[in-house]
């Protein structure tokens, strides 16, 4: 019998309802609801397992020259062709996957990491360490950020690791300038100001109140901060300014296919669709990002 | 204003000065072995023993006089090279700037217009694209369409004649124009439709006003504000992808002048190109916070 008194019991679905949900839920259920952030998602997955399995799954060493087989047009054995050295243009497609991720991930958390503790700080605590951290963030971005970046790697020499280097430490104003906004809003707010009269160390408010409260939107930055970082990254690897042969990355491999347009245009059309496939991708989280995370625009 | 001038040039000297390498040695590498004695001889010529103050406010005092230098490629004036090329770089992205308006405009405000049809969803996918594609690819493939199987436009350099000349912008303007297009049309859009919900459009609505009338007199005189925030506000990006792109079709802009002069480590060339970039910026914010003022008498006001 006391299974029956189980059964009687209110429904559990009208408890389930009632209950108002949390904010990560709620943003966590649209951002699955929307098509295409499960697309980019996808998408990205199967580049960032290429990227991580690149030995296993490439079929020709992408270093491997073979001069009796250069500039072959696309066949069953070479999807996409080999270059001017006779490597195979493919593999070299898979590989390019390593290098641009890694860039957009590695300047992108740098940046977010510099940034986001700049702008807590500017907006914070105010004053003489606001003021010459905002001097600096308003002579960088006076500077065209592409030029800037393309300025520091023609100083310290063109390599992969100065290329980052450049990229993130342009990238980081941004979120320094969107972090101290908010703070300053933050700051006046009356819990936070009730946390101050309680005694809390300026520590606490920060990690407990203001931290949760800029993470939506610089996670939103930081997404669409690796799709730029990739997409500068190549354009600086195609002007000879990143990755240096024989590396196999997307933006040297088009520099590369220049001299080959008229006869192997596949080489000029390959890397740039790889590229606007894993910006799009990012920028499809991005977007459903932003949609998830930004109270304004929930209905 | 100012100040900001003043970081900038400082920001620029501070780049001078992280050159790895003596300068005069850079400037004397495809010359003769020297001996110590006469490069220290010529770096007292040149100041390069003074202190570095000394050597701050000269190079300040130099930079209002319009002198940058000396190229150690061309062996001619910075300024002069910069201020040869400089024309380019600028009809190219004037250009590049109206497409972005012409197109972008009609897009988003179409879209805006009809929210939630299939022209909508179109003029989103289409932006979206248009900020994820790389522009220079973007270039590579025009280049690839256009010049090589089409033949009906010339893919490098700069035509003499004033059609030559026109025909060879086309290819590099629209490539550059990708870079601000997707941004702009997303912008374009959203300001729209916040203009479309205010209360003065509503009444302009039920005092029985066409829908022309209140979407294009009423309503798109507000929305192009936040427009031209956006599009001075990106001038800066427009100039990194003019750079790049220049280098692509062997435009011959300060963008390419720049990175020609990497390659060859003509250094003052590289750091004075990025400081005209700069102060090309703070012109252009400097011009629009003014034209605010024009077009917004609310701002005026305050």
């Amino acid at each position: 019998m006391a299974e029956n008194i189980f059964e009687l019991t209110p429904d559990v679905d009208i408890a389930e309802e009632i209950r108002p949900k949390s904010f990560s839920l709620i943003a966590f259920q649209q951002f699955i609801r929307n098509g295409r952030a499960l697309l980019g998602m996808a998408v990205l997955l199967v580049l960032v397992l290429a990227a991580i399995f690149a030995d296993q799954i490439s079929p020709y060493d992408p270093y491997k020259t073979n001069y009796a087989n250069v500039k072959q047009p696309p066949s069953g054995e070479h999807f996409i062709g080999t270059d001017e050295l006779g490597r195979d243009s493919f593999s070299r497609l898979i590989y390019g996957a390593r290098v641009s991720l890694m860039i957009g991930v590695l300047v992108s958390a740098f940046s977010t990491t510099v940034g986001v503790a700049l702008g807590v700080v500017a907006g914070f605590f105010g004053g003489t360490v606001d003021m010459v951290i905002m001097r600096l963030v308003d002579i960088i971005m006076s500077f065209p950020l592409l030029v800037l970046a393309i300025a520091l790697v023609a100083v310290f020499g063109p390599s992969l690791n100065n290329l980052m280097a450049a990229l993130g430490f342009v990238y980081w104003v941004v979120f320094t300038r969107l972090v101290r906004g908010m703070v300053l809003s933050l700051r006046e707010t009356e819990y936070i100001v009730g946390a101050k009269a309680i005694g809390a160390t300026d520590f606490a408010i920060i990690f407990n109140h203001i931290l949760p409260n800029v993470f939506p939107v610089v996670v939103v930055l930081a997404s669409f901060s690796v799709a730029e970082a990739i997409l500068a990254a190549a354009a600086l690897s195609y002007l000879g300014l990143g990755a240096q042969p024989p590396t196999a990355e997307w933006g040297s491999m088009l520099s590369n296919a220049k001299e080959l347009m008229r006869i192997l245009p596949v080489m000029s059309i390959a890397p740039g669709v790889a590229i606007m496939i894993t910006v799009l991708s990012i920028n499809f989280i991005g977007d459903a990002l932003r949609d998830a995370l930004d109270p304004t625009l929930r209905n | 204003m100012i100040p900001l001038v003043f970081g900038v040039t400082t920001a620029t000297f501070a780049l001078i000065h992280l050159i790895p390498g003596d300068p005069v040695e850079l400037m004397m590498s495809n010359a003769r072995q020297l001996t110590q004695e006469e490069i220290h001889r010529i770096r007292d010529k040149l100041g390069l023993n003074d202190p570095l103050p000394v050597q701050y406010v000269r190079y300040l005092t130099n930079l209002l006089k319009g002198d940058m230098g000396i190229s150690v490629r061309s062996r001619s004036d910075v300024s002069y090279e910069i201020m040869q090329r400089l024309p380019d770089t600028i009809i190219l992205t004037v250009t590049s700037i109206c497409l972005v308006l012409v197109l972008a405009l009609p897009i988003g405000i179409v879209s805006a217009l009809k929210r939630g049809t299939w022209i909508d969803t179109a003029a989103m996918t289409f932006a979206l694209f248009g900020v994820s594609i790389p522009a220079f690819w973007f270039g590579i493939m025009l280049m690839l369409i256009f010049g090589l199987y089409l033949d009906w436009l010339p893919t490098v350099g700069q035509g003499k004649t004033p059609i030559e000349f026109a025909r060879s912008l086309i290819l590099p303007s629209v490539t550059l124009s990708l870079i601000l297009l997707g941004l702009v049309t997303r912008v374009a859009r959203s300001s729209m439709l916040e203009v479309l919900s205010l209360d003065y459009v509503r009444t302009a609505r039920a005092k029985g006003l066409g829908a022309k009338w209140v979407n294009f007199r009423h309503a798109l005189p507000n929305a192009l504000i936040p427009i031209l925030t956006i599009v001075s506000g990106q001038f800066a990006a427009l100039l990194g992808g003019a750079v790049v792109i220049e280098k692509v079709f062997g435009w011959p802009g300060i963008g390419r002048l720049a990175v020609d002069a990497i390659f060859a480590r003509d250094y003052l060339v590289v750091t004075n190109t990025v400081l005209v970039f700069a102060l090309m910026v703070i012109v252009v914010n400097l011009a629009t916070d003014i034209l605010y003022t024009y077009i917004d008498p609310r701002i005026r006001f305050q």
